[in-house]
């Protein structure tokens, strides 16, 4: 196994404010990485640092064996929708095609037939065929996050990254997300930020716990202890509707 | 009016500024509208007075003054919002006023009688001048030309500034670009409306072709034409009643976007 990613001793500085702290973390190729944490943690910084938007401060970045700003087209980034201007006149074929766009011939660009093929392609794959001519803006959540990852997947990225991807989604978006994930993890990394602690342990193959620095990196196995630490306070753990047990059986209550 | 057009030069001159001025507005204005650099332009146009009342101390072509300190006000606004940790609008409130202050420090100080600022302010087409001319048609080939080219990295960029950096896009220079084209704008538009009515010709073009479609190149093309039909018509009646020109424009403009939004259905 080959590292893409390695982190060493990394702080990220936004001004005076501390986003990120002393982090040193591997990921492999072809795992997936789920990183949880609370808000202010951390957890997008960490992405933006992998993609190449935010440098650290001090430490050491290497992203595919290169500083992290110095990989454009193999990373793709999937950002959080809401932070997008659904307005935009846009359709969604047109939000997909500036995947294919690259820094080397942006002087009287066009796309190219291969690049309109190569959108049509992975919008069949992801389902949003259909809605190629839509604005942007009349998409459903569910149908908008598929979008992006379209947009991130023309790319051919060798490595995925996603903020929050199921968000505010219902439980049968969800669910459709995490299986083309699954899906595009047999040839891809994946490293995903998300707050549903419960669905993203069953289909992960590892897990990081993220508070300013990294509290767990392993096995997607979690424990009350462990998320106390990480959350600041007792967390439950939920999992709806999913036949997997998060937590590990506990013989009894520590402090009942 | 037509054969007005065809014998007065000095309405020959203030057509083809019209058709210029909103070529430059259709294309900006659309990225000013979708940017939400609205208060933004508005802060360059009036810095830009400034330049003005230097150029009227020095001796220069008024327009040469405007540019420079449009386009250096543009780029000095962009330094502060990267350096400073104060909202951009309160940077821009402060450049907004100190524009005009320098603008009216300037004329007080330039010898014999005061130069007549109101048509700098609000506009006169009728007295469009050639050398006037000659700047707009370059600053507009300077725009049609920097946006055509680099169509869809514009694009990429507009809609998602994250993204277009991490594929590689040089966003730092596009973001500097779209501040300098903002700046040649409001140069161009100067003659034509005047600094203080600036931002309805850049805004209530784009606003009313948005109603109307959903890409980026047809809002632009869209606002280019209302643009024209806009200036034109504000043209006709100003040459007709005697009425200032930019006062008619926005006006017409803005009437027709108030219409047009009442009356149309909520969403397309």
């Amino acid at each position: 196994m080959n590292t893409v990613v390695q982190l060493e001793d990394v702080d990220v500085y936004y001004g005076n404010l501390q986003a990120l702290s002393n982090i040193t973390l591997n990921i492999e190729a072809l795992d997936f990485l789920g990183i949880i944490g609370p808000n202010g943690g951390g957890k997008s910084t960490l992405l933006k640092l992998i993609a190449g938007l935010v440098k650290p401060s001090s430490g050491k970045a290497w992203v595919l064996g290169s500083p992290p700003c110095h990989t454009p087209g193999k990373i793709g980034y999937v950002p959080q929708r809401f932070n997008l201007n659904r307005e935009f006149p846009f359709s969604v074929v047109e939000t997909i095609l500036t995947g294919r766009l690259t820094k080397n011939n942006l002087f009287l660009h066009r796309y190219t037939d291969k690049d309109i093929l190569a959108v049509d392609e992975i919008m069949r794959t992801l389902g949003i065929y259909d809605l190629k001519d839509r604005q942007i803006g009349q998409l459903s959540g569910g149908q908008m996050q598929r979008a992006l990852i379209a947009r991130a997947l023309v790319m051919e990225p060798e490595i995925l990254l996603l903020d929050e991807p199921t968000a505010c989604l219902d439980a049968g978006s969800k669910s459709q997300i995490y299986s083309i994930l699954k899906d595009l993890n047999q040839y891809m990394t994946i490293i995903m930020v998300s707050h549903d602690m419960g669905v993203i342990s069953s289909y992960v193959k590892s897990l990081a716990c993220l508070n300013m620095d990294i509290f767990y990196h392993g096995v997607p196995e979690l424990t009350d202890t462990l998320l106390g630490q990480v959350y600041g306070c007792p967390v439950e753990l939920i999992a709806h509707g999913v036949p997997h047990r998060v937590l590990p059986h506990h013989p009894e209550e520590p402090n009942a | 009016m037509l054969e007005a057009l065809l014998t007065y030069n000095f309405l020959q001159n203030a057509f083809f500024s019209a058709i210029l001025a909103s070529i430059a507005c259709g294309i900006i204005g659309t990225i000013i509208v979708e940017k939400k650099l609205v208060m933004m332009s508005g802060g360059i146009a009036h810095t830009a007075f400034g330049g003005i009342g230097l150029s009227y101390f020095l001796g220069i072509e008024p327009l040469i003054g405007a540019m420079g300190f449009a386009v250096l006000s543009a780029l000095g606004i962009r330094k502060l919002q990267k350096r400073t940790h104060i909202s951009p609008e309160v940077v821009l409130g402060m450049l907004w006023a100190l524009g005009m202050a320098l603008g009216i420090l300037f004329i007080a100080f330039t010898p014999g009688y005061p130069p007549d600022i109101t048509s700098y302010l609000f506009g006169d087409i009728l007295t469009v001048s050639h050398v006037d001319l000659l700047i707009t048609v370059i600053m507009n080939l300077i725009i049609v030309a920097t946006i055509g080219c680099f169509f869809n990295a514009f694009k990429t960029y507009l809609f998602d500034e994250e993204f277009a950096q991490v594929i590689g896009l040089p966003v730092s220079w596009l973001e500097d670009l779209t501040y300098v084209l903002i700046a040649l704008t409001v140069v161009v538009l100067i003659r034509v409306v005047g600094i203080m009515l600036i931002i309805a010709l850049l805004t209530a073009p784009p606003s009313i072709a948005r109603q109307y479609t959903n890409s980026l190149q047809s809002t632009m093309l869209l606002s280019t034409i209302l643009g024209i039909i806009f200036c034109s018509a504000g043209l006709w009646i100003s040459y007709a009643l005697g009425i200032p020109s930019g006062a008619a424009i926005i006006i017409i403009a803005v009437t027709t976007y108030f219409l047009i939004s009442m009356f149309k259905s909520p969403t397309p």
